[in-house]
């Protein structure tokens, strides 16, 4: 493969990228307003979805790429000669504008830099959980007692979470601990952690601002879909409330931005929910509309290697 | 962060429950020939850190642990690694509550009224 090729490939992966990621950023408010009455659980899976698209859009870019050299989209290259360049593993330009070396570099650092983070994060979770593990007081089924004086209570853990809490928590009263412990375990069964480090990745094709943006929306989405499952489990949603207010007053630090005013307000809204469609079904309708649009991929393909001349590729 | 000074003062509250200056001093201050003011020194940091209390008794202060050793190690652990709220905004970590929002009091004393509201309602089950 030749540099130019794979300079032009990159950049190509990161226009499209960053233009699909304009465009969910674009899409934010409006689809926020529209997931206003569905469940917690039903955004949190619609706002991962988001965090994929710029991914799809770039996969979209192999397909056009290789799919020609692969017999798997027609071959239109001799029908352009030399009249744009060639975004085709089988007709590889030689030499690119150095001008792309902007967007492709901009992508390969994100994807390097999280991927490098993820990692860290996972190693870190490892080292984390043996320290905590090592200074824990009690264990009680499945639960961590640690000698900690801050109610509080977490899950640590990407594929099988270790549910933590303080030994202040257990003080409290018994119904205040059955809804933080079943919020908890809401988070474990669901392994929203690792969901959060899987977005995390995906997130490496959106643009800063706008990842950052759905990060936050998918762990407050996360946050509240526990909240819903304890309200659910222990069959009242003002009591999960009152847990949260009763532990967040107990916190020491009050600072930074967390989302307890709208959990709390979300546990208390009484406007009937509906659920969000399945992540399957999702996946599969996303899944779906790429496979058509990837039998048009030669017209999409020329289109952006039109836009690359444009740019001056 | 504690030093090695503080640490070997505050095994010995743990293991006595209180001392003065003095007694600490004869305790862990004589053996390593320093004087009285520096062991002194030490537990007036331990009490501007919060890990020891004290109580005026005649014209010497008593100090005494505030928390106990397995609290302060797993206190210590935490914090080495960025405590729960660090670690909770890394995406280490899920926590029940992880920040609060600034100066947000006045918030939660809404929110208390909006709860005690829905209670006094009778408000349970959710749609």
């Amino acid at each position: 493969m030749s540099w130019g090729f794979a300079l032009l490939f990159v950049a190509a992966c990161a226009f499209v990228a960053f233009a699909a990621s304009a465009l969910s950023g674009a899409m934010i408010i409006p689809v926020e307003r529209a997931l206003g009455r569905v469940r917690a659980h039903g955004r949190a899976r619609i706002w991962l979805l988001f965090s994929f698209l710029p991914l799809f859009a770039s996969v979209l870019v192999v397909v056009g790429a290789f799919g020609p050299w692969m017999g798997l989209t027609p071959d239109h290259c001799a029908t352009h000669f030399e009249e744009h360049v060639h975004l085709c593993f089988g007709h590889q330009a030689r030499s690119a504008s150095l001008f792309l070396i902007l967007p492709a570099s901009a992508l390969a650092t994100r994807i390097a830099q999280r991927f490098l983070r993820a990692a860290e994060r996972v190693l870190r979770a490892r080292r984390v959980r043996g320290e905590l593990l090592a200074v824990q007081t009690a264990t009680v089924g499945d639960v961590h007692v640690l000698p900690l004086g801050e109610a509080n209570a977490f899950v640590l853990g990407y594929w099988s979470p270790t549910l933590f809490v303080s030994r202040a928590l257990l003080e409290r009263p018994a119904s205040e601990v059955e809804a933080v412990l079943a919020h908890e375990r809401a988070h474990a069964d669901r392994r929203d952690p690792l969901r959060r480090l899987v977005a995390f990745l995906a997130l490496a094709f959106h643009l800063p601002g706008i990842a950052d943006a759905l990060e936050r929306r998918i762990g407050v989405a996360q946050e509240m879909a526990a909240d819903a499952h304890a309200a659910g489990q222990i069959g009242d949603p003002v009591r999960v409330a009152e847990a949260l207010l009763t532990v967040a007053r107990g916190q020491t630090a009050h600072r930074g931005h967390g989302a307890i005013p709208e959990r709390i307000i979300e546990l208390l809204n009484e406007t009937p929910q509906y659920g969000g469609p399945p992540l399957r079904a999702l996946f599969a309708g996303v899944a779906f509309a790429f496979m058509t649009v990837a039998l048009g991929a030669g017209a999409v393909h020329h289109m952006l290697e039109s836009a690359l001349s444009f740019l001056g590729a | 962060m504690l030093g090695a000074l503080e640490e070997a003062v505050l095994d010995h509250l743990w293991r006595v429950g209180e001392a003065d200056v003095q007694e600490t001093h004869r305790a862990v201050g004589a053996a390593r020939k320093i004087s009285v003011n520096t062991v002194g020194s030490a537990l007036e940091r331990l009490y501007k850190k919060e890990l020891v209390g004290r109580k005026k008794v005649s014209h010497a202060y008593r100090y005494h642990p505030t928390m106990a050793e397995a609290e302060l190690r797993a206190a210590r652990v935490l914090a080495a690694v960025g405590g729960i709220r660090g670690l909770s905004r890394e995406g280490i970590l899920a926590a029940f509550v992880d920040l609060v929002g600034e100066s947000d009091d006045h918030a939660l004393d809404n929110l208390e009224m909006l709860i005690a509201e829905r209670r006094a309602q009778g408000g349970k089950s959710k749609a």
